[in-house]
């Protein structure tokens, strides 16, 4: 495997473990206030 | 490099679709389960949406092999060459089986990724549920490709050259036909993934909100899908027919039936808060039934024209749908009493009573294609005889159920909704069906379609037709009643006020017209084989065919053969149609039937071979009657069906896209049945056949005089359409001057016309063979025109009273041209 392919596939992972890890980095607060402002949105959009 | 990141993204992807279903089952026993505010259960949302974005980085980096030619990968390698055209390569990542299941298995994340993303708000607390169900679906079909189907496997050393896309596949409908298809496969995912949500969560009443938009992306993909299929199949299998009840044709067309079920199930939940375990089990039987269709094309178990060869998937789409119906049986028992609901109909004649056996029906009708699928091959391995489902088999068995679902059609709008439909059947609603039962069985027998089980099919027909005309006409009179509209106006105030009632009586209409194509193409087949030789007219099914000539041309992988012949009905020229016969390098010989389509019929040749000098051909012809009306049903179900089940979307950009897109694909659909052209070109008024009245013409001759053939009425006249450049045409001229020198005592003229022709090439051959009839340029073709010539030589010998009595292609003898003379002389 070339190094082009190694670090490609380094960069995919981290990528996609960052993305899938996110809402544990998050403080419980951010949580609460992303999930009121999901709720209000889907509010307005009725 | 390509493949090796290739496998890595479909590894990560597998890992992923584990890690997804684990969590969302997980966030399900969290305290705060359903919330926003879960984060294992927001993990498991972005690892849903991450792995659709992982399986599109595969399809792309598949795409991105076939566009830059990395023969390297098998997989390329099997179904690409260098000379294919980009739309070719396009659609090869989808020709064979690695690249179709990894193209499924993408859109079964999308869609995953969608339903999890925008659910409907009545289904939200489905949704963790059903993402595991989801979810687990993506990573059966992940493994299934990684491990057993690898689109990226590398070749040990890469060849220069890859072996090109099969042939049958160079369609346009087969560019989108696949992808229609496995979009509808995939799309009743959803329904089965939320109907098992609803039963583990105990919501049965509010989750037919969930399914609708998914149940009608798959009924109008499969339905366009299976359309396009039927015509590719029209249009290039060459054996004149579009449905030959395969196997893996039926596979696409079950989940279709069941789908139409769901459709009609999940109204009546809506409306009357009924008919859960209906909705329930159709949604199970239609996820069962994609998997189904996927064992058919791909176990090698079954037999199949379709079939992928050499494929081991059986096992594991066998064990698929084994633990899925076990599974939707196991949950029903246990949450049966979260069933219980008004499911049974109060009456069966009334409009819950209708949609019931309409139900029934389509079941049924599911039941016995299902059967005769896979019968053949059950009884081959439990009784060690094969049962034959011939197609006459299904025609039987499925024509009376069909007819059926025809009257319940025409029944269903004289019952209506409530009591008030006595009233109105007293009013005189009974007036229009009947006189439809009666008028389209009379019309059809005037043209001499008089078969007393398609007379009765024909009423039925008329009968539905007429009732469903009726509510058309009611609807726009009541609209009337309220708006002084003009009636155009209320037709469309009626469909956008009331769309979903007026698109399904649109679909209704698709159907009745499909039934028309079926009765027609079924019950009324016409073929023939025949040899027929250049210039001679020969009569097949009420049509002249008179073969021309044969041309043949090379390619970079094939010779192609295309035989010209002109159509006539009753001395009337129609068109010339050019069936054609392609043999690829490999051996395979691909036939590219010629069609003149019309409404009453389509005739329908096909090239099968020809002699050694190409002065004989052998055609296929077939007459497929009332087919036209098939296909226009087919485009208004399509129509109808987008009307009548189409969501309000909520931001009103995406209903004009959804809009954009449905026009775009009836636009596509009708393309392919009436854009393109094949293989039917019409010629002016087309060759004068022997008997009819020559064209006449005005012809300025060398010696500076002119002659029009109008005056020569009362003479015999020979006309030669030759070139001084074409060596058969001077090989003739001595034969012609010696007839011509016999004959001057006679009233028999000769004329030659030059065709493409210099007056010095001309003069030159005259005097080289002392030529001394009357010669004349024909300037701009015009006469060539007139009688359509194939080439020269050519000659045509018109009667003294202006008909065309002979005609030959290629030269001509002294001998015969006198034999002629002397025969139409005697005659005369």
């Amino acid at each position: 495997m070339s190094w082009g392919t190694w670090l490609f596939g380094a960069a995919v992972s981290v990528v996609v473990i960052a993305y899938v890890a996110r809402p544990f980095r998050r403080d419980a607060l951010d949580v609460r206030i992303e999930a009121w402002i999901a709720a209000t949105r889907r509010e307005s959009d009725r | 490099m390509l493949g090796e990141i290739g496998t890595y993204l479909l590894t990560l992807a597998l890992t992923l679709a584990a890690y997804a279903t684990g969590a969302a089952l997980f966030s399900l026993h969290r305290p705060d389960k359903f919330s926003e505010t879960c984060q294992v259960w927001q993990s498991a949302r972005n690892a849903t949406y991450a792995l659709a974005g992982l399986l599109g980085g595969a399809l792309a980096v598949l795409l991105a092999g076939f566009l830059s030619n990395r023969f390297e990968l098998r997989y390329v390698a099997l179904h690409s060459a260098t000379f294919m055209p980009g739309y070719l390569k396009i659609s090869a990542l989808w020709a064979g089986q690695e690249g179709s299941l990894l193209l499924w298995g993408c859109l079964q994340a999308l869609f995953a990724a969608l339903a999890v993303r925008y659910p409907a708000e009545k289904a939200r607390p489905l949704v963790p549920w059903a993402a595991v169900f989801l979810n687990l679906i993506t990573a059966f079909f992940v493994a299934v490709i990684r491990f057993q189907l690898n689109p990226f496997t590398l070749l040990l050393s890469a060849p220069l050259e890859g072996q090109g896309l099969n042939p049958l596949l160079r369609h346009p409908g087969m560019i989108f036909h696949p992808p229609a298809l496995y979009v509808g496969f995939v799309a009743l995912a959803i329904p089965f993934a939320f109907g098992m949500a609803a039963l583990l969560t105990r919501c049965v009443a509010g989750w037919t909100a969930a399914l609708r938009p998914w149940v009608l992306l798959a009924w109008l993909s499969l339905g366009a899908g299976l359309l396009l299929g039927m015509r590719w199949a029209y249009d290039v299998l060459g054996w004149g027919g579009y449905w030959a009840w395969d196997p893996v044709e039926n596979a696409g067309l079950l989940p279709w039936l069941t789908a139409t079920a769901l459709l009609h199930a999940a109204v009546m939940q809506d409306e009357r808060h009924g008919f859960h375990l209906w909705n329930l089990l159709l949604a199970t039987a239609s996820f069962a039934l994609t998997l189904f269709g996927t064992f058919a094309t791909r176990s090698g178990l079954i037999e199949s024209v379709h079939a992928f060869s050499d494929s081991n998937l059986g096992g594991a789409f066998l064990a698929a749908i084994a633990v899925t119906l076990g599974g939707a049986a196991l949950l029903l028992y246990v949450r049966r009493d979260a069933l219980a609901s008004g499911d049974s109909p109060a009456s069966l004649l009334s409009r819950q009573g209708m949609f019931f056996l309409t139900l029934v029906l389509l079941v049924t009708l599911t039941a016995s294609i299902l059967i005769g699928s896979v019968l053949p091959t059950l009884t081959e391995v439990l009784l060690g005889q094969r049962f034959a489902a011939t197609p006459e088999w299904f025609d039987g068995v499925t024509g009376p159920q069909l007819a059926a679902l025809v009257l319940l059609m025409g029944i269903c709008p004289l019952l209506g909704q409530t009591a008030a439909a006595l009233p109105r059947l007293r009013r005189g609603g009974w007036i229009a069906p009947l006189a439809g039962a009666g008028i389209v069985p009379l019309i059809a027998a005037l043209l001499s379609l008089r078969q007393p089980v398609s007379l009765l099919g024909f009423a039925l027909v008329g009968l539905a037709g007429a009732a469903t005309l009726a509510e058309f006409i009611e609807g726009v009179r009541r609209q009337r009643a309220h708006t002084p509209d003009a009636p155009l106006n209320a037709l469309w105030q009626v469909f956008r006020q009331q769309r979903r009632k007026y698109g399904g009586y649109l679909v209704h209409s698709g159907v009745i017209l499909m039934a028309v194509g079926i009765i027609g193409t079924r019950l009324y087949p016409f073929s023939q084989d025949i040899s027929l030789t250049q210039g001679h007219p020969a009569q097949v099914g009420g049509y002249t065919l008179v073969y021309e000539e044969l041309h043949r041309e090379g390619r970079e992988d094939s010779m192609a053969f295309r035989a010209n012949i002109s159509i006539y009905s009753e001395q009337t020229y129609l068109a010339t149609l050019q069936p054609q016969l392609d043999i690829y390098h490999t051996g395979q010989r691909v036939t590219t039937p010629a069609l003149r389509s019309a409404l009453g019929e389509d005739l329908y040749l096909v090239l099968a071979g020809w002699n050694s000098d190409g002065s004989v051909a052998t055609v296929k012809v077939m007459r497929n009657v009332l087919i036209a009306y098939l296909w226009l049903g087919g485009l208004v179900l399509l129509a109808g069906g987008m009307l009548a089940f189409w969501p309000r979307l909520r931001h009103p950009g995406w209903n004009a896209a959804a809009l954009a897109g449905g026009l775009l694909l009836l636009a596509i659909s009708a393309w392919a049945m009436w854009g393109a052209s094949h293989g039917a070109v019409v010629n002016g008024a087309g060759r004068p056949l022997v008997g009819q009245p020559a064209p006449d013409f005005r012809l300025a001759l060398l010696d500076g005089d002119t002659l029009t053939l109008r005056d020569l009425r009362g003479e015999i006249v020979v006309l030669n359409f030759w070139g001084s450049w074409c060596p058969p045409c001077q090989e003739e001229l001595p034969d012609l001057q010696q007839v011509w020198e016999a004959y001057q005592a006679q009233p028999v003229r000769f004329i030659g016309i030059a065709y493409k022709d210099t007056r010095a090439g001309v003069e030159r051959a005259l005097a080289e063979y002392g030529i001394t009839y009357p010669v004349g340029l024909d300037t701009g073709e015009r006469i060539a025109g007139q009688y359509d010539i194939t080439g020269v030589p050519e000659t045509y010998i018109i009667a003294a009273d202006g008909t065309l009595a002979y005609r030959h292609i290629g030269p001509l003898t002294a001998e015969t041209l006198a034999a002629e003379l002397d025969a139409l002389a005697v005659h005369e």
